[in-house]
């Protein structure tokens, strides 16, 4: 297992322990609407630690380690990262949702002007990728 | 799913180069050992840049390493029949 693999599974582990820590902790305390952001910083920061460490025991067990990137690192990284986007697609628009519902205006229009620049960025991103391959 | 057109020989030419390993193949052509068994598995279609960096190492011509067969690219297949 290449080292990038490695850590793609710490950084898994790591974020399912908060997801599943954090989501726990909201569910003890009365909901969604709990916590605060000591919780928050709380919580990357333990994120943080987790992945260092995991890190760090990868790099110091390892035989020969090596930390390069290649084309299928790349690769992987790019359809992950393509995975990841549409899921949070999907939570903004739902975040979206609840705040119309609640009245929440400053938050939705933020929510969807977010996502609108988004779409910006990447339609920009490929017109100028596909300038550049003309 | 489907099988994969096109298949590769980086195994028997490592094999010929005296049992290279796949480690010293990879350092050669800027990959990880893990992308040449990947390769070497059909897991994997390399860059162009990447194939013709694996062919110039066992000093062969790329379709040496590479071999495309027609018959499995039912994707082209179709296009054929539909241009023909």
């Amino acid at each position: 297992m290449s080292f990038k693999e490695k850590s793609s599974w710490i950084v898994l582990i790591g974020m399912a322990v908060i997801l599943v820590g954090y989501g726990s902790l909201l569910a003890s305390l009365g909901g969604l609407a709990a916590g605060g952001t000591a919780l928050i910083v709380t919580a990357v920061i333990a994120f943080i630690v987790m992945a260092a460490a995991g890190h760090a025991i990868v790099a110091i067990l390892a035989k020969d380690f090596d930390d390069t990137e290649d084309e299928r690192d790349k690769r992987i990284e790019l359809q992950g990262e393509q995975a990841g986007g549409v899921a949070l697609g999907m939570i903004v628009l739902l975040a979206l949702a609840m705040a119309l519902i609640g009245g929440n205006m400053m938050m939705a229009n933020l929510l969807f002007l977010g996502l609108v620049l988004s779409e910006v960025v990447k339609t920009a991103w490929q017109v100028i990728l596909y300038r550049r391959l003309a | 799913m489907a099988r994969s057109p096109i298949d590769n020989q980086i195994r028997l030419l490592r094999f010929k180069q005296g049992e290279m390993t796949q480690s010293e193949l990879a350092a050669r052509i800027g990959v990880t050992r893990q992308t040449i068994a990947s390769m070497e598995k059909g897991k994997y279609a390399p860059s162009l840049e990447a194939a013709f960096r694996i062919a110039e190492v066992f000093g062969v011509p790329v379709t040496e390493v590479f071999t495309y067969d027609v018959a499995a690219d039912t994707g082209f297949l179709k296009r054929q029949g539909k241009t023909d």
